[in-house]
């Protein structure tokens, strides 16, 4: 089940709503619970009693960590779970891939399994391994089960993050922090609201422009300029869409009294590739600067050393995005182009030197790497790429390209306002008051449309199946 | 801010509360809360109050935000005009499609039936012309290449698409603007050709003369209904509904409708072929259909005309042939009707009936499955 669905919508949301405003706060946790279940239940029955197996592992490591008095104890429990919890989700995520490589590189024919995807996976289990390491460093176990199976299987970010670490919320799982308050309501039904409209009306329409590119036979057939356009539709496609989801699931959070970390901070205002991922899906890489980075020795230890740490965190942010090699890629040269920069930043070398180029240059590598992220395997990545540049190109401009490009310009040009801070300038420019009624008016409309959308049963795609 | 924010926190609240007792009040009402357990997203969908307005409301957005593409299951695009074209770009195994078609063809062969395959167009496949549209559809490249495969293997061929071509007809001419079907004069057009077809190629005398343009009324509805296609995108996003045109003969008419394998008949003329009681009902917009109006395209239907010369032929069919089907039966004695989606087994049916002619009458490759003749 997703949030842009009527089942979401107009009846798991309002029974849960009710029901959590009606029980006793004792037992708030419980029915939340209760609802989390039955949201997985709903959109992945085959594979509930994984993420209950994955709970039951985290809590008995829990305890064990806790109750460990030796240090090395400490460290075993940790790692038996943590290393569990990664092979149950490499076994899912890349059985497959990996079997189809073997076969490749060793002449075999060993039949691949299949595997189906568990929704999920890679956010509850890094939530779990979170909780796992958060406990061995110091953070206190929970002793209720309930605790912790809410903190891993919360619905709001159970499908598509935020990855929410366990010391960023483990004083919301106490029922004193969670006292109804309007004001909590209030906000996170507006932030919900506005994650709809991003997600609905603005990535999902982009996803139609992009999918006719990205999903055509041969890319040769289009022109230079409309593979650009593709290319640009997917870039504000995949912004809106995730940081969207991230908005509803920051929402929901927030009514029901959690304060979840934000996920997104207008990544393409950003001003250098640095930048971008200091803004860009902030939990997942807060995650593994916190539980791989640092651990691996971060940035204090040789100038070798390091490299290899960006390098092994960028290859695993590249994996843990889907068990494919034009995933790898995209992760392995965003690596490489991270040191570029921060070799240029040590040798005061300008790079590229001026703010407006700065962004050019960032906006260019994203749009291109995302090219890469998007495509449906590798050969594809390139033969796109190739066509982007003119190699291969049937013409420069053609009818597809105006055709297209005439029906999306709006589109194109609310989604590029809504990527900047826009309510920000307006609020420093114009009279509160006054921009106060007509966002209000506007998102009020907005969600209207956007439940249209959902009743029309319009494109809704998942991009988060994957991950 | 907090006042707006509050203010709207609480219509939303309200909103989807109130939406959500109305639901279940309804399922309940009609007994149907079980489907809402089964099948809740459709069931939702179903009981949702205030649908109309709704369907519109998404019209004027999506009018808004992207005017000639919609992306929806059918990607859509419309011209200015409001013409609406469903593209997709189908997966089908074209080879798998030949082979079955020829094993059919043999089975007619062998049960002394003579064999052509119609091949109606579709408005994703009449003519190359999706590149004005800025789409990469590929159901012409298939269709062309389907149709040079059962060429190379002999087997009868009729192309209404090409044909509607070299008369001139344009898309426009022959798709309603809402709608992926064809209009009812392409019906009786294509009954003339295949009539003509059959006449020359196979040697056979149907009755050409009863298919003259000029012994038929034409009588027209104009914006009476909107279409499949248009259903997907609202009546406010297509901008206008479809004009229907009802074709009757002018000339007496009797046929005797049955249902093969039942004994219960129906007698009359050509008007029970055609049910005008949907003509007008605007409530019905989202639901009802002009183009399902002729009837008798029923799979394993019976249709005997007293007054035509004797044939008796199987017509295996799809959506299209509804508006083909009546006018062919006042060429031939005997049509029967199969439809793949609706039946298994049609070489059995086939060699324990005395067919004249089997003829397989597709539009384009929306399933495999209706190539799946045993």
């Amino acid at each position: 089940m997703v949030f842009s669905s009527l089942t979401f919508l107009f009846l798991f949301l309002p029974i849960t709503l009710i029901g959590y405003f009606l029980i006793k706060i004792e037992y708030a946790n419980v029915w939340l619970l209760m609802a989390s279940i039955a949201f997985y239940y709903i959109g992945d029955r085959q594979h509930l009693i994984l993420l209950l197996g994955v709970i039951g592992i985290t809590y008995i490591a829990g305890i064990a960590i806790s109750l460990s008095k030796r240090h090395q104890i400490k460290k075993v429990c940790m790692i038996v779970a943590v290393t569990g919890m990664l092979l149950l989700m490499c076994y899912y995520k890349y059985w497959d891939f990996m079997v189809e490589n073997l076969n490749l590189i060793f002449h075999k024919e060993v039949q691949a399994r299949n595997i189906v995807f568990p929704v999920g996976i890679s956010f509850f289990v890094f939530q779990a391994i979170s909780y796992v390491v958060d406990v061995y460093r110091g953070e206190r176990a929970l002793k209720n089960p309930i605790d912790l199976a809410l903190y891993i299987s919360f619905f709001p970010q159970l499908i598509a993050g935020p990855i929410v670490r366990f010391h960023d919320v483990a004083q919301y799982l106490s029922k004193r922090y969670r006292a109804i308050h309007f004001d909590n309501f209030e906000i996170g039904t507006w932030r919900f609201c506005v994650g709809l409209c991003k997600k609905v009306l603005l990535a999902n329409n982009l996803g139609g422009l992009a999918d006719i590119v990205f999903g055509a036979s041969n890319i040769s057939e289009f022109s230079v300029l409309y593979t650009w356009l593709g290319a640009i539709a997917y870039t504000l496609q995949i912004y809106f869409d995730f940081s969207g989801y991230s908005d509803m699931a920051i929402g929901l959070g927030k009514i029901f009294g959690f304060e979840f970390q934000e996920n997104f901070n207008y990544p393409y205002i950003a001003t250098s590739v640095q930048d971008f991922w200091r803004r860009w899906h902030m939990s997942l890489s807060q995650f593994f600067r916190d539980y791989v980075y640092i651990p691996l020795g971060g940035n204090r230890c040789s100038r070798i050393r390091w490299c290899m740490n960006i390098m092994s965190v960028w290859f695993l942010t590249g994996l843990w995005h889907g068990a494919s090699w034009n995933y790898i890629l995209w992760g392995t040269l965003y690596g490489i182009i991270l040191l570029i920069e921060r070799f240029a930043k040590d040798s005061h070398i300008p790079f590229p030197p001026g703010s407006l180029l700065c962004h050019l240059y960032t906006m260019f590598v994203v749009v291109i790497l995302w090219v890469v992220f998007r495509a449906q395997d590798l050969p594809q990545a390139i033969h796109y790429l190739k066509n982007m540049f003119g190699i291969g190109a049937v013409a420069f401009i053609d009818d597809g390209f105006l055709y297209q490009a005439r029906n999306f310009v709006v589109l194109i040009l609310v989604s590029v306002i809504f990527s900047v801070p826009v309510n920000r300038y307006l609020n420093n420019s114009v009279h509160t008051k006054i921009i106060n009624v007509f966002t209000t008016i506007g998102l009020a409309c907005c969600t209207i449309a956007a439940v249209s959308y959902v009743y029309m049963g319009s494109y809704n795609p998942f991009l988060y199946f994957m991950f | 801010m907090f006042k707006c924010k509050g203010f709207f926190a609480i219509i939303f609240l309200v909103g989807i509360i109130s939406t959500s007792v109305g639901i279940v009040g309804t399922c309940c009402i009609n007994g149907k809360i079980g489907n809402l357990l089964r099948d809740t997203e459709a069931t939702v969908e179903d009981y949702y109050p205030g649908k109309s307005l709704i369907r519109e409301l998404y019209g004027v957005s999506s009018r808004l935000l992207s005017p000639h593409e919609l992306a929806s299951e059918n990607t859509v695009t419309i011209n200015d005009d409001g013409f609406l074209v469903p593209v997709d770009h189908i997966q089908f195994d074209v080879e798998a499609a030949e082979n079955k078609t020829l094993q059919l063809y043999n089975v007619c062969k062998q049960s002394g039936a003579q064999f052509l395959y119609v091949s109606y167009p579709s408005k994703a496949s009449y003519k190359d012309s999706f590149a004005e549209y800025g789409l990469d559809g590929n159901n012409y490249e298939m269709r062309t290449t389907f149709l040079r495969g059962l060429d190379e293997k002999k087997i009868p061929i009729l192309n209404i698409g090409e044909q509607l071509q070299k008369d001139g007809y344009s898309i426009k001419d022959i798709f309603y603007k809402t709608d992926h079907h064809w209009k009812t004069p392409m019906g009786l057009y294509a009954a003339n050709s295949i009539v003509n077809f059959l006449n020359k190629n196979f040697g056979y005398s149907l009755d050409q003369n009863a298919l003259q343009k000029d012994r038929f009324t034409y009588t027209t509805y104009p914006n009476l209904w909107l279409g499949e296609t248009g259903r997907s995108c609202s009546a406010t996003w297509t901008g206008s509904l479809d004009d229907f045109i009802e074709i009757r003969p002018t000339y007496e008419t009797e046929f005797v409708f049955g249902k093969y394998g039942e004994e219960t008949t129906k007698k009359g003329n050509f008007s029970l072929f055609i049910d005008d009681s949907g003509y007008g009902k605007t409530e019905d917009l989202y639901t009802y259909s002009a183009h399902y109006s002729y009837q008798g395209d029923e799979s394993l239907t019976t249709i005997h005309n007293e007054y035509a010369p004797q044939k008796k032929i199987l017509i295996i069919k799809d959506s299209f042939s509804a508006v083909v089907i009546p006018f062919l039966s006042l060429t031939a004695s005997d049509l029967i009707v199969w439809d793949m989606r609706d039946q298994s087994d049609v070489y059995t049916f086939i060699q324990d009936n005395d067919f004249d002619l089997v003829m397989l009458a597709y539009t384009d490759f929306w399933r495999q499955d209706m190539y799946d003749f045993s």
